[in-house]
């Protein structure tokens, strides 16, 4: 019989953000720890968290680098099965089973795992509350070990997946290489603000360097499910599409029609990226500065 | 080198690269393969290391089928010195564990020191094989590297962002590191490099040479079915420069967004 699941994250809230994936009513057990920093060597966090963790257990992360590193080393460890971008799973016999998409959301894959310790990268699910009762929570600690890693400079604070306004913005304005330059992401910024929303980048604009890996909308970065979801200059590879399929209603502002975005769009904007935003702008600037909508927006 | 000078062990590179089915959104097995894109970053960055003379030698490995030779041969093309290509029945199917244990043997099978790879995939996509590779190997990883510097014979500073922004980080070798695109742009190989490498023989080695450890396990996650999902045919809505602005505001305030 497979253990009981366990979810390991930074502090309680981090951890639960991913029982989505579990049935209602699936005991979970919940393991965190404050020392656990953004870059941490796995190996460090691996040593720390397994005595914590039961010999058949499942293991339940979420899908940011820290979660992939530290499982890449729990599987070495505990010699256990990987299951990576997981939408749900469920007990099934002694086992487990897990649905997870790939192809940009065109195929889904259900693996199945036997009885014993298994690890799961779950995609995290935008907007979904607790579906499971964290019954039970533990703590582990760190100490001083940086496992021959000297860090040098940078945050070591994770975004809490809770607390990250991209994964639960209602609103969000996403960004690619449309935009023309990284000189151009205060307008876009400004816009997401405006709508009291979050900004977004594809995969091109992060690894270009023009905003860092937490803004990243895909397969590999956040996972979105917004009301609205603007996409400006994104063309759309299978890879983001990934990562917004959930959104409500989709705006495609693309100078080309034919961009594999504007093929899942609600609306398709045929024109330049920046231009569209800078209307935008200046027409809620408008809005808001109308007698009788005064203060809508502060 | 004269017998006063001192003598400086420089490291050899590994450079994990991956054959991958080639066709965006690939579902056809039979489809065209070669080098993962993601694999020529870390490429570019041993070779550049060579060149600085912070490196012995590079050495491209790849797991995979006999055919995967020619994705090795793009690998001389760039400019690697050798190759490796483990190739065995065994190995088709190989999971996370399988892959990082055989090719953290093959790492010690050329006595690199550094071993580099992309982040992902772009077919498997985890992101889960470079730490199990380095905890198989017992290394320290820096996962997500932009771009890293060698500041002493063993010591390198690494320039990363695992979601909390950029931060540097310094790691003496031995030490895997992932790479993202980006910062590294990759040179393209000349025509005459092309044609070199096609002649270039590829070294291959089987399972019972290598010294793997772990890969008897026979508790794999195992795919039971898969389903086509057929996305809504949606037809969109278009707009131009002019009418655009007014009709995303009018989608706004459909949902709430704005009064």
């Amino acid at each position: 019989m497979t253990g009981p699941i366990t979810v390991v994250g930074r502090d309680v809230a981090d951890a639960t953000s991913v029982l989505a994936v579990f049935p209602t009513g699936e005991p979970v057990r919940v393991v965190w720890s404050a020392d656990w920093k953004a870059g941490s060597q796995p190996a460090v966090v691996g040593r720390a968290v397994l005595p914590v963790l039961g010999d058949d257990s499942v293991v339940v992360l979420g899908s940011g680098q820290d979660d992939r590193d530290l499982a890449g080393w729990l599987s070495i460890r505990l010699d256990a099965p990987v299951i990576w971008a997981a939408d749900s799973v469920r007990r099934v016999g002694d086992g487990l089973e897990v649905d997870r998409t790939t192809h940009g959301g065109r195929v889904r894959v259900v693996q199945q795992v036997d009885a014993g310790p298994a690890i799961v990268l779950a995609k995290p699910a935008a907007g979904a509350g607790t579906a499971a009762s964290a019954d039970r929570v533990a703590t582990f600690e760190l100490g001083d070990d940086t496992g021959d890693v000297e860090v040098l400079s940078g945050s070591e604070d994770t975004p809490d997946r809770d607390d990250v306004p991209l994964a639960r913005a209602d609103v969000v304005v996403s960004v690619g290489r449309g935009i023309g330059g990284p000189e151009r992401l205060d307008l876009f910024a400004g816009l997401a603000r405006r709508l009291g929303g979050a900004l977004g980048a594809s995969r091109v604009v992060v690894d270009s360097g023009w905003l860092p890996f937490a803004h990243q909308v895909g397969q590999t970065g956040t996972s979105v499910a917004p009301t609205v979801y603007l996409a400006f200059g994104i063309s759309g590879a299978v890879q983001h599409q990934a990562g917004m399929r959930g959104s409500q209603v989709v705006v495609a502002v693309n100078t080309d029609r034919d961009a594999p975005l504007c093929q899942v769009a609600d609306l398709v904007v045929e024109a330049d990226a920046v231009a569209v935003a800078s209307a935008l702008v200046d027409r809620l600037d408008r809005l808001s500065t109308e007698p009788d909508r005064a203060g809508s927006y502060s | 080198m004269s017998a006063d000078e001192e003598v400086v062990v420089r490291p050899t590179l590994a450079v994990l690269v991956k054959d991958v089915p080639l066709a965006d959104d690939a579902t056809d097995a039979n489809g065209p393969r070669g080098l993962d894109p993601i694999s020529e970053v870390p490429l570019e960055w041993a070779l550049r290391q060579r060149a600085a003379g912070r490196a012995a030698a590079v050495v491209a490995i790849a797991m995979g089928p006999p055919a995967a030779a020619e994705t090795l041969r793009r690998a001389v093309a760039f400019g690697v010195d050798d190759t490796l290509l483990v190739s065995d029945p065994g190995l088709p199917g190989s999971d996370v564990r399988r892959t990082a244990r055989v090719l953290a043997a093959a790492v010690d099978q050329v006595a690199a020191t550094v071993a580099v790879c992309g982040y992902e995939s772009r077919d498997g996509s985890s992101g889960v094989v470079p730490s199990a590779i380095a905890a198989v190997l017992g290394w320290p990883v820096l996962s997500r590297a932009a771009e890293a510097t060698w500041t002493d014979d063993d010591v390198i500073e690494v320039e990363r962002d695992v979601g909390s922004g950029p931060r540097r980080e310094r790691v003496a070798a031995p030490v895997v590191l992932s790479f993202v695109e980006g910062r590294i742009d990759p040179r393209y190989p000349v025509l005459r490099d092309v044609l070199r490498s096609r002649r270039a023989s590829v070294p291959e080695i089987a399972l019972d040479r290598l010294a793997a450890r772990g890969l008897e396990t026979t508790r794999h996650e195992r795919v039971v079915r898969t389903e086509r999902i057929e996305p809504p045919r949606k037809e969109p809505a278009y707009a131009g420069p002019d009418d655009g602005p007014d009709a995303i505001l009018e989608i706004l305030a459909e949902q709430g967004i704005v009064a």
